[in-house]
């Protein structure tokens, strides 16, 4: 009852003028970062960071959340129009979305698509708004020690999904703890790495590394590789016909399952969800060979289970301070930019701006679907925009970001640094992920393990004597022990098929 | 790929090598605790094990690299390095010249390097991202931008 009175004063907040515009504003940037290819929800988010510079935190979040909600939906129209996903997530929806755009469908796809992200983006709202709060009073029974094991089992998480090495996901979650360490030590207040370097005390700034690896280094791969520009395709007949929604209803209801319980758990990211969706779709279909031909269920699922993921991934956010993907871990820095931290605290220390984001998840979906459906043929008219033009207009909103974040030509050029360390870890199919997590992460970890440590006078034993963090440091070993034998296995399947 | 792969291993075992000498300046524990150097030297000291690890796992195929080579296209890198230069320079002059001037220089140099050879278009884009950015988002919006010794 207290969840759905503080739901309602968040709505009153979240319908003021000022913020239903936060969030049309966020809906339209993400729709427009998504629909342009190349550029995914986590380089989005991060040039748009400083845009919310000088909004108020409340506004700025609701903003940001908005942005990245938007780029999930707005990656589905390149994906249905040129066959090129507009994000990582959108990958599955090429496989029956262009086959529909062949065959004159490409209105339906795109309709269902909204219908789905909407449907899927307002359950997993509500069922946000229904365990955030007894989840958020049971972690704060944690103390530093459970905060550690629960960092450490996301990071875990991050890492045993993160890609084809457990090694080199391992060596990028280290990488990135250690450059969150460069600035001035937290608990004794020695400086740290700097180097003389004044900038440097400040540590290294989330934004403009974070516009390096995604933004810049997305920009020099486009360069490199300039993408698809969309054919002459025609959009007509949004709505699905009876025997459409028919087909879509189930897809829809399971998709926004598989989404949601798959967002609540860090480290999925979105494409498992989407994939999981499909493949369970095509199982249950009594037709499986209209998978890849243009059946409206394999649109109607994974994009559902996109947006339901997207929504899931704020539990572990809002509620344990915990960032599940890349684009989260952003949102997490914008937080902290902004001089909050999210986690249980936060729902004791700003009920008011916790609960006013959970409402704009409903009011970004709405927009979102009345944004989407009448619109599409405006954002599809975006994909005839010359590569030229996109790369030099982002690379000048990255400047300007990084710059912007503390006025100062430095942060710039830490910016191209790491810009062109991304390159080259694209290029190698290196996990991003959790260097971006650990990135993010490192400063509290820090802080816990030295406090926790602080506590049992150097005793490591802290950590698996309190029950809640015993049961975490076990899950952690269960992952990582995991991971390590599923890539195991699939090295040695695949070695079998090659010979 | 491998050979990438290889590369970036050698990389982090430097970078972590640095840090663990880094941290070894620093205290790693003191009569309050672990000090400021213990947790950055111990990550350092798990990381450099890790890419001696890696280079043995590579070096014996035992990583799944897949099938996909390391390809680089030769066009596209030279444009991306010409992309890369004059972001550098427009960077270096950001303070001097001011973001107006610099971004007007920036502008047509990427528009120009990628191909467009329309300068109508390279001109209008040239303006509208330095002088018409730079009122939109400093004199509207008030994010600091800035103005260049010359105070224009």
């Amino acid at each position: 009852m207290e969840g759905l009175q503080l739901l309602l004063s968040g709505f009153a907040a979240a319908l003021s003028l000022q913020n239903l515009l936060f969030a049309f504003a966020g809906c339209v940037l993400g729709t427009l970062i998504g629909v342009l290819p190349g550029l995914g929800p986590a380089a989005g988010t991060a040039i748009l960071i400083p845009l919310t510079f000088h909004l108020d935190a409340t506004g700025a979040i609701i903003m940001l959340a908005a942005i990245y909600y938007g780029a999930m939906y707005g990656g589905t129209i390149t994906s249905v129009l040129i066959n090129v996903p507009g994000e990582a997530a959108s990958v599955v929806t090429c496989l029956d979305g262009y086959q529909m755009a062949l065959q004159g469908r490409a209105g339906t796809a795109l309709g269902i698509a909204a219908i789905g992200s909407f449907v899927g983006g307002i359950f997993a709202a509500v069922a946000l708004a229904i365990v955030a709060l007894p989840l958020a009073r049971f972690a704060l029974a944690f103390g530093p020690p459970e905060f550690f094991s629960l960092m450490f089992v996301g990071l875990c998480l991050v890492t045993g999904l993160a890609g084809q090495s457990l090694a080199a996901a391992l060596l990028m979650t280290i990488l990135g703890l250690l450059l969150s360490l460069v600035g001035i030590d937290p608990v004794r207040g020695a400086p740290r790495f700097t180097f003389g370097v004044p900038e440097l005390y400040d540590g290294l700034g989330f934004v403009p590394v974070v516009m390096g690896l995604f933004g810049v280094a997305e920009i020099l791969l486009i360069i490199e590789t300039p993408f698809r520009r969309m054919g002459d395709i025609k959009i007509k007949g949004l709505w699905p016909s009876r025997d459409e929604w028919k087909r879509s209803s189930g897809a829809i209801g399971r998709g926004t399952v598989i989404g949601f319980l798959l967002g609540l758990i860090p480290g999925v990211g979105a494409v498992i969800p989407t994939f999981m969706a499909y493949i369970i779709e095509k199982r249950l279909s009594k037709h499986p060979e209209r998978f890849g031909n243009g059946a409206i269920e394999g649109v109607a699922s994974p994009e559902t289970a996109n947006n339901a993921y997207a929504n899931g991934a704020m539990v572990p956010l809002l509620v344990l301070g915990v960032p599940s993907s890349p684009t989260i871990a952003i949102l997490m820095g914008a937080f902290i930019i902004n001089g909050l931290t999210p986690g249980p605290f936060l729902f004791q220390e700003r009920p008011d701006l916790v609960w006013t984001v959970i409402a704009s998840f409903f009011t970004g979906n709405v927009i979102l679907l009345i944004l989407n459906l009448p619109l599409v043929g405006v954002w599809a008219k975006l994909l005839k925009m010359p590569y030229q033009y996109l790369c030099a207009g982002t690379l000048l909103f990255c400047i300007m970001g990084a710059y912007s974040l503390k006025g100062t030509v430095f942060d710039v050029g830490v910016m191209l640094v790491f810009g062109v360390v991304g390159y080259f870890l694209r290029k190698l199919n290196m996990p991003l992920a959790p260097a971006v997590l650990a990135l993010v992460l490192g400063p509290f970890m820090e802080k816990s393990l030295r406090t926790s440590l602080e506590m049992s006078a150097g005793d490591f034993s802290i950590f698996l004597t309190r029950p809640i963090s015993a049961t975490l440091m076990v899950f952690a070993a269960l992952i990582i022990a995991v991971s390590a034998f599923q890539i195991a296995a699939l090295k040695s399947i695949r070695t079998a098929e090659s010979k | 790929m491998k050979r990438g792969w290889q590369a970036a291993a050698v990389a982090l075992l430097v970078t972590f090598a640095f840090f663990i000498f880094e941290s070894w300046q620093l205290s790693l524990r003191d009569t309050l605790g672990p000090g400021p150097g213990f947790f950055p030297f111990w990550l350092s000291v798990l990381g450099a094990v890790l890419a001696v690890f890696l280079l043995a796992q590579l070096h014996l195929n035992r990583v799944d690299l897949g099938t996909e080579a390391l390809v680089f296209d030769r066009a596209g890198v030279r444009n991306a390095v010409l992309v890369l230069v004059g972001l550098i320079v427009a960077t270096a002059l950001l303070d001097v010249v001011g973001f107006r001037f610099s971004m007007l220089l920036l502008i047509p140099y990427l528009l120009l390097v990628l191909g467009v050879r329309n300068w109508v278009t390279v001109v209008i884009c040239g303006v509208a991202g330095s002088f018409g950015v730079y009122y939109v988002f400093f004199d509207l919006l008030k994010v600091p931008l800035p103005a260049g010794i010359f105070g224009f």
